[in-house]
This record gives C-alpha cells, structure tokens and sequence, in this order.
C-alpha cells in the first residue's frame, strides 16, 4: 500500500496518544498501590505514616492519592470509566437494575465516613471497593488492639496509628481509584459544617451520642442524606435521616439520654461481627442513594438483632415532623449548638473518670499491697468481668445487686465488725458509689475505702501479668 | 375470653425488662400514657428507658400522644436509641 492519507496518520497518533494516557495512568496507578505496599511492610506505624504521607506527594494530575487531597479542593465529576475502571467494576457494571448508568453517579459521588471503628470499618471497605468517587473518613482516634475484634480495616502493625489514616491506607490498597480524603479530627460545632458540607452524603459510623445529635442537626442545615448506623452487645439498629421528606434523629428521639442509661463499647461488650453487619447495609444503603435505587422505599428503621430468631425487623417510619425543632416548619435551632452540653457527655466513647469520693478517703494498689491488716476486697464488677479475672479472696457482688445482698457483704464480716473493707472494680468508676452504699448501711466499723484506677490500675503498677481486657 | 397483647423490648429496654417480650392483658383505652404506666409496673427499671425510647404497635411508629390506642393482638415495641459503634 501507498503511504496514508495525512487524516489517516493524525487519527492514528490521536488514538496511540490515547492509549498511551492511559498506560501511563494504569502504570502510576501501579506504582502508587507498590508504594503503599511498602509502607504498610513498614513495621513501625510511624515508618508506615512517613512514607505514606509521602507517596501522595508524587501524585500526577490524575493522582488520587489520600494524603494529598483535602476535602475542599474540587470533586472532579468525569463523564465515562477508564478501561482499568471497567475492569474493576465489570460484575456491578454487567448487573441488571445497577449497570453503567449507576456505576457513573457512584464515581462522581463524593461521601463522608464519620468514625474509623466497628461501623466505619466494613462500611468504609464496601464504598471504596464499590467505586464511589471521594470517600471521607472522619477519627480522631488511634489503632488500638483491643479494638481489632471489630474494626477490620487496621490492623496489628498499625497501633497507635490514627485510624482515619490507616483506614484510607487499606481502601487505598483495595482500590486506588477511590479518591479518600483523611479528617483527623474530634468533629464539633466549629468544624462539622464545613465538612459536611463538601459531600453528597454522610453517613453516622460514630459511637457517642453528642457526635450523633451533632451529624444530625448538620445534615439538616446542609440538606445532607444521613445514614445512620450504631452497634452495641448483640443489637444494632440502621435509619436514613433527613431523606426525602422522611423524619431527622430529632424527630424520633428528641430527647438524649441521660448520660447513665447509656453504654458504650468498651463497659457494655460488642461482638464484633454485629457492628460489621450494620457498618454494611450503611454501605448499602449509601450505594442505593447515590445510584438512585430507593427512589420508592419510605422511610423505615432496620432492627437487628443478632440473637432473635428474627433478626431483622422493619419499622415503618412517618414523614418529617412539623413541629421538630430542627427539621419542622418552623425550626428553633438554625444553627449548631454545644452537643456536649446538651447531651451532658462527651463527643467521645471514652469512659470519663468519676470523683464521688474524696482522693483522701481512697486508696492506692501500693497502699493495699503494703496493708498487713486482714480486709475484705470486694469486687463490684458484672459477673461476665469477674470470671475472666479477679484477685485472690475477693467477694464478687456487681454495683447492680449491692443493695439487695448486702447479706453476703455482712456474712463474711461475720465476728470482724471492724475489719476494713476494701472496694475494686475494673477503673475505678464504679467503686465508688458502692463505697457511698456500704457507708450508708454502716456495713463494717472499719474504714471503707475503693481502690484508685480499678484492677487496671493494678495491673499496670503492681501485677504486669494481671490481664487487661 | 382474656385478650392480650404482645410487647417487645429492644436494646436496653431488654436489658433493664430482662426480657426480649412479654405479654399483658388487654383492656379498652391503653393509650401511650397508660401503656408506660403498665410497662412500668411490670419492669420499674425501665424509667428511665421509656422517656427516651419511641414506640411502635405492629412495626409502625407511632406518636407517644394518646391518639391511638392498643388493640388486642397488637406487637407493641419498646425502641431506645442505641449509640455505640
């Protein structure tokens, strides 16, 4: 044949340029996914970190690497798949009812992930794997083993990691097209609307109850779906709020509850699968408002329970009400409050230290060890607690039932009505109005003191091989 | 013939109830008011769980404003919010 025609060979480069682009991004893709390969290999988390924060640096126009990208710079929307995006996402893409059409408004979707735990972990996973576009992840927490029983994202290398970094690291691993966007941060008043703000959905993965009504009245005043989800011990309960005329959190529970009625993980236990399953249909149901798949479901609310021969039950919920004082017609709240405040505990799961007693009328571990005078301990955990560990000689009766066995208590005084007694339970929380009961009934003539820190105390300055749970 | 109706407790109504559900006896005019006076006779504990729990009879929700009333057969279920994760 004669040499091409001029059009021809420009076609032809036009074309060799394209694919050219886009080996090139298949190949940085690549070499991003070995990067972070790497730094995982790392064994300190710090190393791991360093390295991390690092391969973002080296991004390219398309790079869409999660230490480098802020919430705040544009979400780039694109209007067809790369062939390596294709690829990926061919089993959604050949799904009937799903397709292209839905695997497009997942890429140029952008949500916020609020909490890196048990919820966050498998909702988090699921989005990335999925194809949503930018992906936000919200903790201000670190990588704790006594945590990995549920939040599957971190893993043993990365204690003491922040958990919003080591969750975009594995969604990176799974899927280095998902763009995820790192927020280390408690999320408050001051910041949570700028935040929210910059994405298309919210989805609650938190664990306190001041964080929840926060995410809510946000949501709101962003005209943000939220998806909400919590877990504790074998229950977990799923809603959308703020959703197509259905009701907010407010409109269900307008009230907080008092800080002693409520339990979190780490005092009340959690199977770890539980949350797990909730964290998932979160994911589900996030992909089904971006894709537009619920356009006809009304509002309801998912109960599951783990240990009920039904373990999903659906509550059919009402629209909006117009008297909430966040969503109604006439709304009173118009903009962020002090959550911490109004739900009188704090924007955090941790169990806070109570002062009942006076540190005078307390005792230390030191001070026990040393006591030479015959005492009775008595330990007021949940028999669940006492039966993983417990000191020698002690009496187990839990802060609960102290009122109603004090019998046990004076039983054991039985000819020492002055032996000293000695209270301990887990941190050193719960000992304390124990004490305050076994002084009301006037339960010994000895001194009645609790133990400062609890057995965790213990553990960490007497016995290292006393174990911590 | 004695009727009843079933109620259901989730969360930490179970937790304070002891119990996944039990049954009462049914009566004319068992308002939201005069249920949480009966779940309260039955279960003291739960006190402070009802103020902050929403209700739903048959897997609706319903408002705790005395509009409607239980009928015999109904499933009532006691929800308080869960808040861990």
């Amino acid at each position: 044949m004669s040499t091409p025609t001029p059009t021809a060979t420009i076609e032809s480069l036009e074309v060799r340029v394209k694919r050219l682009e886009q080996e090139k991004a298949a190949l940085e893709q690549e070499v991003r996914a070995l990067r972070l390969e790497q730094s995982i290999a790392v064994p300190s988390a710090a190393g791991a970190e360093q390295l991390y924060a690092s391969s973002g640096d080296s991004g390219t126009s398309d790079s869409r690497g999660a230490a480098s990208t802020s919430a705040f710079t544009p979400f780039e929307k694109v209007v067809a798949l790369t062939n390596p995006e294709i690829a990926r996402y061919g089993r959604q893409l050949i799904l009937p009812g799903f397709g292209i059409q839905a695997q497009m408004d997942l890429r140029n979707c952008s949500m916020l992930v609020v909490g890196a735990g048990g919820l966050g972990a498998s909702c988090a996973l699921y989005l990335g794997a999925a194809g949503v576009g930018r992906l936000g992840i919200v903790d201000h927490d670190t990588v704790d083993i006594s945590n990995l029983h549920r939040q599957v994202i971190h893993n043993e290398a990365r204690q003491g990691m922040s958990k919003a970094r080591s969750a975009a690291l594995s969604i990176q691993l799974l899927n280095p097209h998902c763009e995820v966007v790192v927020h280390e941060l408690v999320l408050e008043s001051s910041n949570a609307q700028e935040i929210i703000n910059a994405y298309d959905i919210i989805i609650d993965a938190t664990d306190n109850v001041a964080t929840r009504y926060l995410l809510n009245d946000a949501s709101v005043l962003g005209q943000k779906p939220l998806v909400s989800g919590s877990a504790l011990r074998l229950d977990g309960q799923l809603t959308i709020y703020n959703y197509r005329g259905g009701p907010c959190y407010r409109c269900l529970f307008p009230t907080p509850p008092p800080s002693e009625t409520v339990t979190n993980c780490s005092d009340g236990g959690v199977l770890g699968v539980v949350p797990g399953i909730v964290g998932c249909l979160q994911a589900l149901e996030a992909i089904k408002i971006a894709t537009g798949l619920n356009k006809e479901d009304p509002p309801t609310m998912t109960l599951f329970s783990a240990n009920s021969s039904t373990m999903f039950r659906t509550i059919k919920l009402r629209k909006r009400k117009p008297d909430c004082i966040m969503c109604g017609d006439a709304p009173t709240i118009t903009k962020l409050i002090d959550y911490v405040r109004f739900c009188g505990s704090s924007a955090t799961d941790k169990t806070p230290d109570l002062f009942l007693i006076p540190y005078n009328e307390r005792i230390t571990c030191q001070e026990v060890l040393k006591d030479s005078v015959p005492h009775l301990l008595l330990d007021v955990r949940e028999k669940v607690q006492f039966d993983i560990c417990s000191l020698p000689s002690s009496l187990n009766i839990p802060l609960k039932a102290l009122p109603n066995e004090l019998e046990k208590v004076k039983a054991r005084l039985e000819g020492h009505k002055d032996r000293p007694v000695y209270v301990v339970c887990r941190r050193g929380n719960d000992s304390q109005p124990a004490v305050r009961i076994l002084q009301e009934n006037g339960i010994t003539t000895g001194e009645i003191k609790d133990i400062v820190g609890g057995l965790e105390k213990w553990s960490n300055t007497i016995d290292p091989d006393f174990p911590k749970y | 013939m004695t009727q009843h109706f079933k109620v259901l407790y989730f969360a930490s109504a179970k937790d304070a109830s002891k119990t996944d559900g039990d049954k009462f006896e049914w009566s004319d005019n068992i308002n939201a008011e005069a249920l949480t006076k009966l779940l309260l006779e039955r279960h003291p504990d739960l006190a402070p769980i009802l103020k902050i729990s929403m209700f739903a009879v048959n897997m609706e929700y319903m408002d705790q404003d005395n509009s409607w009333t239980v009928q015999p057969g109904d499933e009532v279920a006691i929800i308080p919010p869960v808040s861990g994760g």
